[in-house]
């Protein structure tokens, strides 16, 4: 009997399942080997031999040698998903691996390069139900304080969160439902959020950095078996955090009028930079708007807008990622590696790396050289 | 936007209408008016112009500070120049809009010391 490939790693090929979102018979048509043969690779009953591996590598485009190596065990916190309900649990099982896929990146390069330091404010709940809205307030000010953000509107949130340390990546998904992720990771020692850039809005994604921003701030120490019973009162704890950090009570109320309309959010909407939803979210928060004007503005907009999108959606750019990218350039630069190896140092596909890199595309393709007729230029000279 | 200014005593401003300049700048103002005080009659127009005016407002008396407004308003007047749509001392309405911060970018980083160590003694 031949023997398979020492050292394979089964949870690497559930991973890559996950990240590729793929099922293990759609694997093996790819493969071109038997869902059987998948199916105890995947469960370690059995490991794939070189030629196989080869091919399993080759179907899920990373290097055969990336199934060789170990998962560490990076997450501190748990994970937690902005998603609706309805989402998929293989669109989260998606996001969870190239959220972890992030986190390997930034410790392969931290090899090589020092990030910024970590400077988050401390919270050490274990309880989501001992977090009050005041200490909600509190945590959000300690924030701009710490980052020397001021009281008047954010110029870009994902810059604060990589000032202080944190690792953000945007990329685009394919999963409308899920618009974040974060946790904390116990490999790299700072957090790390994850935004889906498949709804091309600034203003939502500022909002969605924010929301992660909370998880991060307010969730860190809670346990998973915690979290997953007061999922909904956390998500609530970092929308109420993602409005206090965005628009503080202090500035944000003394410029609404004491009965605002939508106009008047509007009007607010570029300097704020957030939506007039999050804007009539933040009011009622404040009680600057009672229930009843609450339900009014929002039959409103509801009327006006639509349910899907507000006016000036579009008049925002996302805010971009940088971190990583900046790792990835002071490597090559440096030249402590060639920028065509690093892709296959990870194991991973450069596209991949350039996506979670925030790089563009075809960065690591490698650049042709052009051949010169050195003839025709000294024919051009004389 | 027009702007207009004018200086004025605090008790009235009372110095406004003297101008006919004004009053036709301030006739801009007419549509902001009635959305302060709808009329039962009268066309509902938008007004694509505003005129706001910014007044330097002096004691009457000649004792209390006579070479300095006691306080810059900014005013959004009637168009008759004779009500107060919006009056506000400038540093209070500046007060309120808050400046974004300004956000320095430190998110940078830097080769490990034994890495570069490593690179300097390479030739």
């Amino acid at each position: 009997m031949k023997r398979g490939v020492n050292g394979f790693r089964p949870e690497r090929l559930a991973q890559v399942l996950d990240a590729r979102g793929i099922s293990q018979v759609q694997l093996a048509a790819i493969a071109g080997v038997s869902a059987g043969s998948i199916s105890k690779w995947r469960n370690g009953l059995q490991e794939p031999q070189t030629d196989a591996l080869a091919h399993l590598a080759r179907a899920v485009n990373v290097q055969p040698s990336w199934f060789l190596k170990p998962i560490p065990e990076f997450d501190a916190s748990v994970q937690l998903f902005r998603s609706n309900a309805s989402a998929l649990k293989s669109a989260r099982a998606l996001m969870s691996a190239r959220h972890s896929w992030s986190k390997e990146l930034v410790a392969e390069f931290g090899e090589f390069v020092e990030y910024p330091s970590v400077v988050f404010p401390q919270r050490s709940f274990l309880d989501p139900n001992e977090i009050t809205n005041e200490e909600i307030e509190l945590a959000a000010s300690e924030c701009r304080q710490l980052w020397k953000l001021g009281l008047g509107p954010i110029p870009d949130v994902v810059l604060a969160i990589e000032n202080a340390g944190g690792v953000v990546v945007r990329e685009v998904t394919g999963l409308a439902r899920i618009e974040g992720l974060s946790s904390w990771c116990a490999v790299n020692e700072r957090p790390f959020v994850f935004l889906s850039a498949d709804k091309a809005n600034g203003f939502r994604s500022r909002f969605d950095a924010a929301h992660e921003l909370g998880h991060i701030v307010l969730h860190k120490n809670i346990s998973p078996h915690i979290a997953q019973a007061n999922h909904k009162e956390m998500e609530r704890q970092a929308h109420y955090f993602a409005g206090a950090f965005l628009l503080p009570a202090e500035t944000f109320s003394a410029e609404v009028p004491s009965m605002p309309t939508l106009d008047t959010l509007l009007a607010l909407k570029p300097r704020w930079k957030t939506s007039v939803a999050a804007m009539q979210m933040r009011l009622a928060a404040l009680e600057l708007i009672d229930e009843r004007e609450q339900l009014n503005l929002w039959k409103r907009r509801s009327a006006r807008f639509g349910g899907k999108s507000e006016p000036l959606d579009d008049q925002l750019v996302p805010e971009q990622p940088r971190l990583m990218r900046r790792a990835v350039g002071l490597i090559v630069e440096s030249g402590v590696m060639l920028r065509e190896e690093i892709p296959d140092r990870v194991g991973l596909s450069a596209g991949d790396v350039e996506n979670l890199a925030g790089l563009p595309e075809g960065y690591f393709a490698p650049v042709t050289s052009r051949v010169v007729d050195l003839n025709a230029v000294r024919l051009r000279r004389g | 936007m027009r702007i207009g200014r004018f200086c004025t005593h605090h008790s009235k401003w009372n110095n406004a209408k003297r101008s006919k300049r004004r009053l036709d700048v301030a006739s801009h103002n007419q549509w902001l008016e009635r959305m302060v005080q709808p009329g039962l009659f009268g066309e509902q127009s938008k007004g694509p112009l505003i005129a706001v005016f910014l007044v330097s407002v002096y004691s009457s008396d000649v004792r209390i500070q006579p070479e300095l407004p006691l306080s810059v308003e900014i005013a959004v007047l009637d168009t008759t120049l004779s009500e107060r749509l919006f009056s506000e001392p400038l540093n209070v309405f500046l007060g309120r809009y808050a400046q974004p911060a300004e956000q320095q970018d430190i998110a940078r980083v830097r080769l490990k010391a034994a890495v570069k160590k490593q690179q300097d003694s390479q030739p």
